[in-house]
């Protein structure tokens, strides 16, 4: 039994021994782990991201795993704690630490929509003050444009009325056919006055639409003020006063007579008012609530514009023929360019055909030259009236006039001829009638 | 006390409650006890030479172990001590550079010099102790020795 006793101390001494460079002060042991556990429960306490846990996890695990073997020393040294507990305390702090990152992270992500939310509610703030001031700006310059647009309305009115009494003095005149001086410089006169209402009242409606429209077609308008904008158009009845506006100029140019000034000038009227029509044609669409309604007034200022360019034109051609039937120059019935050219070169060749010095120069004189050539055709576009058919006429006229030339000269011609053949009639007429002197006694005759 | 009770029967009552009481005191014995120290412990001594610890470790004058160590009138102050204490109640105290352990017994106050084993003649570099089974382990200089009140049991140099 003693030998058993003593091997087993030998073995025993042998075994501990062999472990003794292994061996270390358990008082260190446990002070390094004391250390090392507080050394990672400061990094745990310290994690600035999420990100680090997995790490820190990690590190708990090699923590546990390499003094396991200590666990009961530990157990001892870190009374009344437990190894287990102190790992456990790490892994709450690691739970605890995650949950006030999650809760930073979620704070920081709160923070930062509470600065979102605080930007735009300032913002909003700021938005407000100047929705605010703007309606305010909005309103009084709803005003003014209600007030000008009434204004302009009156004028266009008193215009329309005007220009009215203005067309009924004009056929007047023309329908009693008076040729004097002073019927011409009232006519005149009566006429520049209308083409200058014309233009009045086409620049009072461009301005009272260019009004409504602008105010209109700022971006920052609300829905409602949009719907302000609808309701002072239509109680202002815009559209109708356009229709009206252009029914009136219609009704000018149909019922007078232009000179080629007059065209220029209605021509620039009407591309105005069209191309004023045509910047706000999208805006008076988003007017309307209702779209039938809104095609259907549309329709109706496109017609009217289509009609006054077509009136236009008729009224030209129509002034035109005026030209040629005051000079008595019958070419016959024209409406547009064509017909015009294919009359004209008609009319030249049949006179070129039986040529009449006088009618050539009633025509040269009274109506091409001046003044449809030096007047009217410039305020007819090529387009129309083209460049070659210009020179057709123009080329037709010279054939003309060629043809005339030639019967001059042959009417010279056979005025010298005659001359010369009366003044050799006349010769021999006056030498028959002369006596014949005596013929002499001569020497010869007596000889024979 | 009744008169005409005898002197002699009095005396016996006496004697007789003493010796029941001094017995019943006597009679309150413990054991076995463990006195033993999971650890040791690493004490450093303050300017005065006294060491202390935890709540749970003893305090005594260091100054005392390092004179008796070298001879000479060494202070101990800023030098750690390690204590360990065994299962019989006896202090084992060392300290880095010391060529021996010595091994104490307390007793009202004190504690008494019990033995003082020599472990390392050139002196021991960082020596610790930790508490085994079947005694004290101290390791210094690279070796392990098992130690108890009598000196070294096992390992090193008995």
């Amino acid at each position: 039994m003693k030998k058993l006793a003593g091997l087993l101390a030998i073995l025993t001494l042998l075994l501990q021994s062999a472990g003794a460079f292994a061996q270390s002060s358990d008082y260190e042991i446990i002070q390094a782990y004391k250390s090392r556990h507080q050394s990672l429960l400061e990094a745990i306490k310290t994690a600035p991201d999420p990100g680090r846990r997995d790490a820190l996890e990690s590190q708990i695990g090699g923590l546990e795993a390499e003094y396991a073997r200590h666990r009961q020393l530990l157990g001892e040294g870190l009374y009344p704690e437990t190894f287990g507990n102190s790992i456990g305390a790490l892994r709450d702090q690691l739970q605890k630490t995650t949950e006030r990152l999650a809760l930073v992270e979620e704070s920081r992500k709160d923070k930062a929509t509470i600065e979102t939310i605080s930007l735009k509610a300032e913002a909003d703030g700021k938005t407000i003050v100047a929705i605010t001031l703007q309606n305010e700006e909005y309103r009084l310059s709803l005003e003014k444009l209600t007030r000008e647009v009434a204004e302009l309305s009156a004028q266009i009115q008193r215009l329309s009325e005007e220009n009215a009494g203005l067309v009924e003095q004009i056929q007047g005149l023309r329908l009693q056919g008076r040729k004097d001086k002073e019927s011409i410089a009232r006519l005149q006169e009566l006429t520049e006055k209308l083409n200058a209402n014309i233009r009045n009242r086409d620049d009072l409606i461009v301005r009272m639409m260019g009004s409504l429209f602008d105010e209109y077609s700022k971006s920052d308008l609300t829905d409602a003020q949009r719907n302000d904008l609808f309701v002072q158009a239509r109680d202002g009845d815009y559209v109708a006063k356009i229709i009206e506006t252009i029914d009136g100029n219609l009704q000018a140019v149909e019922r007078t007579i232009m000179v080629p000034r007059d065209v220029g000038l209605i021509k620039y009227e009407e591309e105005k008012v069209s191309a004023k029509w045509q910047a706000i044609r999208p805006f008076i669409g988003k007017l309307y609530p209702d779209e039938q309604l809104a095609i259907r007034d549309l329709s109706r200022v496109d017609g009217r514009l289509s009609d006054w360019r077509k009136r236009i034109d008729e009224t030209t051609w129509k002034s035109l023929r005026q030209v040629f039937a005051e000079q008595h120059v019958e070419i016959g019935s024209f409406t547009n360019a064509d017909e015009f050219h294919a009359r004209l070169l008609a009319y030249i060749d049949e006179q070129t055909a039986s040529p009449s010095r006088a009618r050539f120069r009633a025509f040269k004189t009274k109506v091409w030259d001046s003044p449809i050539k030096d007047q009217w055709l410039p305020v007819i576009p090529t387009d129309e009236l083209t460049v070659e058919q210009r020179g057709d006429i123009e080329r037709r006229i010279a054939l003309w006039e060629k043809k005339i030339s030639m019967l001059f000269w042959r009417g010279v011609l056979i005025g010298v001829f005659a001359a010369i053949v009366a003044a050799v009639v006349l010769v021999l007429i006056l030498k028959r009638k002369r006596p014949r002197p005596p013929a002499p006694q001569d020497a010869n005759a007596q000889v024979r | 006390m009744h008169k005409g009770m005898p002197m002699k029967r009095v005396t016996l009552v006496w004697l007789a409650s003493m010796t029941l009481a001094l017995s019943g005191c006597a009679s309150v014995t413990i054991k076995p006890v463990d006195f033993s120290w999971s650890f040791e412990s690493v004490l450093t001594a303050n300017s005065a030479g006294i060491v202390s610890g935890e709540p749970k470790t003893i305090a005594f004058d260091a100054g005392v172990l390092f004179r008796a160590e070298t001879g000479n009138q060494d202070t101990a102050a800023g030098r750690t001590v390690r204590v360990i204490r065994d299962r019989e109640g006896y202090y084992f105290v060392t300290s880095p550079g010391f060529k021996h352990v010595y091994v104490f017994c307390s007793s009202r106050g004190k504690l008494t010099l019990r033995k003082k084993v020599l472990i390392a003649a050139a002196g021991m570099e960082k020596p610790f102790f930790n508490r085994r089974e079947r005694g004290i382990e101290l390791g210094a200089n690279g070796q392990v020795y098992l130690l108890n009140r009598k000196g070294i049991v096992s390992g090193g140099k008995k």
